[in-house]
């Protein structure tokens, strides 16, 4: 199984072997003992920086709140998405997407379901959600008769003395909801670097096993603000099983002999388009030229955090459990690996001029279909 | 930007520093001289034992010999005919260098500049005109923040004691000063014999001039470091008016952090106007016609202007020492200094706020020059090419019996002198920067008291000097008791780093004190923390008095004078073997490469093009665009993105994908700032205001593979002028549409 790292069990079936490492250790960092004790978070905690890791978590990061994070993620493929409506509605890079072995839509193509009928399936994706996660001491004590559509996963401590499972729920039906086409996706046909000026994102829905939307009470509400400079924000992934939370900064850096902005924007994605010509990896169609100008042109498209990517596709939260960006890729710096998001401010400003993505939009205005 | 005012030059004891510049023997840690093996196959000294060389470690053969990698800064003396029509298929015959010539301008401030009308409109950068705008700012006025813009002629401001000069004519002078020099025996000697004809030779062609026009001037400019000497007569304008500045805001976007840096978004513009001695308009049919299509990507583009010099044509023994000595220890005190001072930036609402936020901008700004001069050094590319370049020298040097007899050990004197200046390099590292404004104001002013002493103790020195250097001293602003503390202690240390601990100096300079408890009681017990009461010592008599300073800079000054003369030495010593070099250089090449900058008129070709940079392409334009996203981006961290009132809601028709600023591939120095930027029919394109941060490098070696002048496209001036600023007036005189009002 593909999933599977160390010692892993899928739905029942229980592999063991020797370890010569803690796999618990081996799966993430290490755990917070020094923040705050009365937390179990049963969790990894990362930290984009050593200065993040000296600072306290926020007083709302409880347990309950590591959980809603957690819960609000996915896995998909070797990305992460996160969930942004109680309607099963989730986003992710468009990278993400494209990369699946079975996508099979031409990349210059836009696509927008306008409604619910209009949604697309994407064939042969199924994403995960980490719905709980068990310690014991004896292996006898694993799950077993899972029902469909869930998935076990044990990890063996290095001595086999505890153990600790997770587990997933699977979802087999994803439709497209929403994907730029490329040249908006990969504006500039950058990579690794930063300020750009990408709008890198695609919107699926997740569907139950009665092919109805998802009803789920664990997502993030969507900010249509731009970030603010040295924002603390945070990111759930899976690391090749165990989830972990990054604690990162929005944040600049020295570049090119002068500091990188804390956003880019609308304005300068233009800026490229016209100082390039107009031409090559920075040429837009005449649709998206004018609907980019229908926008408030100050509106936040891309901005940086301290640390590498948690993962693609990772959705950043703040501390209100709103979500502000989407991490797409990594730039390395003279101050270290910066993070590279599509800000949702710029996301649906978008959906409602170029995209005319109006449905769409609304859900996530309203946080559930209208 | 490249003019030199703004570049973080310190304000420093320039009688006592003038070693500083050059040989900039300050440099350092502890350095051991260790004599490295001769790695060099061919050594090329026939005479002598083998040469302590640096090892290179590029294969010579291995290294393209850049046409111009000694640069493309043309006289108009000697211009390039050939080269353009090479190059760019234009046929630039005499009638074209000389409509280049006379369209340009040089500002007494230091800046280039040119006419853009019949009318006498000068167009220079905004940071050239700064010291302009505050001149003419009246009581209650403030300009620079809001900008000027004259409505009619008679609304147009005098600038007080600016002018422009335009230069009117070249004379080769050469014979007549060489003539002096040809039975005078000693190199010193020779070279001061030559200096002195010049000299005489400027004032005698001076007068000539000055009788047919009395608004001509006569300066002899020395290039090839002696090698040709040539009159220049230029036309003086002495009644030069501000027509108008943008508010300092968007002259500056992007504040000291863009400095250096493209992609840039300034609107670094200014228009003066040159009037008769009537006090009318001057009338100037040698001017640039503006163009109204600007240039594009490829296009060829012509820089003219005053840059003044490099580091191109030393030895690579004196790019080693540079690179090893001096910028090292110049970069390693400026981020000392940096980390201290970083607190304070953006720091204002008082005097020593303000003048702690100048230092922070001042030290983080001539850092990052340095830093960029140092990166291009330690690139193996640059020093691989000069190395390559100087084989080459070597080489065509010894195909003749004349040449090598003359100048056969002439890179061995150059490299046994580095070794010299190694040696003492080390004593000198912990003086970095010492006796200038980058420290602390209470050493500085117990250094100025102990030369005034010194100064009035001689009898026999000019009493205006005294005077002089009693204003300078007065003249230092204060910075906060605890600042000049933590200076004093960082200083203490540097030198006791470089000394050693058991140096006598250091020992009886501290006694049992620690280095923190001396500065702690330098500063408990110095009159010397502002200007009034160093004023009250040096009347009184500053060395005789208990003033704690007294004993600190009587340790140390005595010190830091005997270094400095020791490197003032080396340099004289190297200035002279660097003009033999110029001279062997002449002699094998002739007029093909032309002659280092020398802050006078020079004609720079290149093409519009953007570059590599940051893992990505840097276009060859910005538009306003950019403007505003760096307006909205930065908002939250600094002030310097932020935007005039006038700009953040621009009218509709003001077109925001009009072209701002544009890269090209131009030579250019310090004070090419303000020069214009032509087209092949010498209209102009654009205005040049910096270089980008690439181009630092190009002080050693001319490179266009990412170095670019910066200049502000035209057509954002008159975008501004006509949407922005309204300014119908100037428009109109621009593109020289009649006067319709």
């Amino acid at each position: 199984m593909r999933y599977c790292s160390i010692l892993c069990r899928v739905v029942g079936a229980v592999l063991l072997g020797s370890v010569t490492v803690d796999a618990f250790a081996q799966a993430g960092q290490s755990v917070p003992v020094s923040l705050d004790e009365n937390i179990d978070v049963k969790h990894v905690w990362r930290f984009a920086q050593e200065t993040e890791s000296r600072s306290p978590l926020p007083r709302a990061v409880d347990a309950t709140w590591v959980e809603n994070a957690r819960l609000g993620s996915l896995q998909l493929h070797e990305c992460a998405a996160a969930l942004v409506s109680a309607d099963g509605l989730a986003v992710t890079s468009a990278t993400c997407l494209r990369s699946l072995e079975t996508w099979i839509r031409p990349d210059d193509s836009v696509f927008v379901a306008g409604t619910l009928s209009d949604e697309c399936n994407l064939p042969g994706l199924t994403v995960r959600q980490l719905v709980e996660i068990r310690d014991f001491t004896r292996i006898e004590d694993a799950s077993e008769d899972l029902e469909a559509g869930v998935e076990a996963e044990v990890i063996a401590a290095a001595d086999s003395s505890t153990f600790r499972e997770y587990i997933w729920r699977t979802y087999s039906d994803v439709r497209l909801v929403v994907i730029p086409p490329a040249d908006v996706t990969d504006f500039g046909k950058e990579e690794g670097v930063y300020p750009r000026y990408a709008i890198d994102f695609a919107l699926f829905r997740v569907y139950d096993g009665q092919a109805q939307p998802l009803e789920t009470e664990s997502y993030f509400a969507w900010n249509d603000r731009s970030p603010f400079a040295r924002e603390r924000l945070f990111a759930t992934a899976f690391d090749a099983n165990a989830p972990f939370t990054v604690m990162t900064l929005l944040n600049t850096f020295s570049y090119n002999g002068t500091v990188s902005p804390p956003y880019t924007t609308l304005y300068g994605m233009l800026d490229q388009y016209y100082s390039h010509g107009a031409t090559g990896a920075w040429e837009l169609t005449e649709d998206w030229l004018s609907g980019i100008k229908e926008n408030d042109l100050a509106t936040a498209l891309n901005f940086s955090v301290v640390g590498d990517c948690a993962q693609t596709g990772a959705g950043l939260i703040n501390v209100d459990m709103e979500i502000l960006g989407i991490a797409f890729d990594n730039t390395d710096t003279a101050e270290g690996t910066y993070c590279v998001a599509m800000s949702t401010s710029g996301i649906l400003a978008l959906l409602r001029t170029v995209l005319k993505a109006e449905g769409v939009a609304d859900e996530l205005a309203e946080q559930a279909l209208p | 930007m490249t003019h030199s005012q703004r570049n973080g030059l310190f304000m420093g004891l320039p009688l006592l520093l003038v070693a500083l510049a050059g040989c900039a023997p300050s440099a350092v840690e502890v350095v051991q001289v260790i004599e490295q093996p001769l790695v060099v196959e061919e050594a090329p000294s026939p005479a002598a034992e083998p040469v302590e060389e640096v090892a290179f470690e590029v294969d010579r053969f291995d290294v393209d010999l850049g046409r111009f990698d000694g640069g493309k800064m043309w006289t108009f003396d000697n211009p390039p005919v050939e080269w353009f029509a090479e190059e760019y298929g234009i046929d630039a015959d005499s009638a074209w260098f000389a409509k280049a010539r006379l369209g340009a301008l040089r500002l007494s401030s230091g800046c280039s500049a040119s006419f853009v009308s019949d009318q006498g409109l000068i167009l220079t950068n905004h940071h050239c005109a700064r010291e302009s705008v505050v001149d003419v700012s009246r009581d209650g006025e403030s300009l620079l923040e809001e900008g000027f813009l004259a409505g009619t002629g008679a609304d147009e401001r005098k600038v007080p004691e600016l002018y422009v000069e335009q230069l009117w004519a070249i004379t080769d002078v050469t014979s007549r000063v060489h003539s002096a020099s040809r039975i005078v025996r000693g190199d010193t000697e020779r070279v001061q014999a030559r200096r002195n004809k010049a000299s005489a030779i400027e004032e005698e062609l001076g007068e000539a001039a000055a009788v047919r026009d009395s608004t001509l001037r006569v300066e002899v400019v020395e290039l090839y470091s002696g090698e040709r000497y040539a009159a220049y007569t230029y036309r003086r304008y002495e009644d030069v008016r501000l027509v108008m500045a943008p508010e300092e805001q968007i002259g500056y976007f992007g504040g000291e952090s863009d400095n250096f840096t493209f992609p840039r978004y300034a609107l670094d513009v200014a228009f003066l106007r040159a009037y008769d001695r009537d006090g009318n308009p001057a009338v100037t049919p040698n001017h640039f016609a503006w163009s109204t299509e600007g240039a594009s990507v490829g296009d060829a583009v012509f820089l003219v202007g005053n840059p003044g010099s490099t580091s191109r044509l030393g030895s690579v023994s004196q790019l080693n020492f540079e690179r090893d000595y001096v910028l090292p220890q110049q970069v390693a005190a400026l981020e000392r200094r940096a980390e201290l001072l970083r607190p304070f930036a953006g720091s204002a609402g008082s005097d020593t706020a303000d003048a702690l936020n100048n230092m922070w901008f001042n030290t983080s700004n001539t850092l990052k020059s340095f830093s960029g001069k140092l990166a291009g050094l330690r690139n193996d590319t640059l020093i691989a090419r000069r190395s390559a370049a100087e084989y080459q020298v070597r080489d065509d040097l010894f195909k003749s019996d004349s040449l090598s007899g003359r100048y056969g050990s002439l890179f061995q004197q150059l490299d046994e002198l580095q070794l010299s200046k190694r040696a003492e390099a080390g004593r000198m590292a912990g003086f970095t920067f010492f006796g200038t404004t980058l420290g602390s104001r209470i050493l500085l002013r117990a250094l100025y008291g102990y030369y005034y002493a010194n100064l009035q103790r001689r009898g026999f020195v000019d009493q205006e000097i005294i005077a002089d250097v009693r204003k300078e001293a007065l003249a230092l602003d204060d910075l906060p008791a605890e600042v000049d503390e933590s200076l004093i202690r960082l200083r203490l240390q540097e030198i006791q780093e470089a000394l050693g601990a058991q140096d006598p100096t250091m020992r009886s300079l501290l006694g049992d004190l620690t280095i923190d408890s001396l500065a702690a009681d330098i500063v408990a017990n110095t009159s010397l923390t502002d200007s009034a009461g160093f004023a009250e010592l040096l009347d009184e008599g500053f060395l005789g008095s208990d003033d704690a300073t007294v004993r600190v800079i009587g340790a140390l000054a005595p010190l830091y004078f005997t270094i400095q003369q020791q490197m003032e030495s080396f340099q004289n010593r190297e200035d002279l073997l660097v003009a033999e070099l110029a001279a062997l250089r002449f002699a094998l090449y002739g007029t093909d490469v032309p002659p280092d900058a020398s802050s006078s008129l020079r004609i720079s070709d290149g093409r519009v093009d953007g570059y590599m940079y940051n893992g990505t392409r840097a276009p060859a334009f910005t538009t306003f665009y950019g403007l505003y996203d760096h307006f909205h981006a930065y908002r939250d961290i600094s002030r310097e993105w932020d935007l005039p009132e006038r700009w953040r809601n621009p009218a509709g028709a003001f077109e925001l994908s009009t072209p701002l600023s544009m890269v090209s591939t131009n030579d250019l120095a310090a004070g090419n700032s303000g020069s214009p930027l032509l087209n092949q029919n010498l209209e102009v394109v654009g205005l040049v205001y910096d270089g980008n941060i690439e181009s630092l490098s190009n002080e050693y070696v001319y490179s266009d593979r990412a170095a670019r002048a910066i200049s502000v496209d035209v057509r954002a001036i008159l975008e501004s002028l006509r949407h922005i600023y309204r300014a119908d007036r100037l428009v109109q005189e621009v593109l020289a549409e009649p006067d319709v009002l």
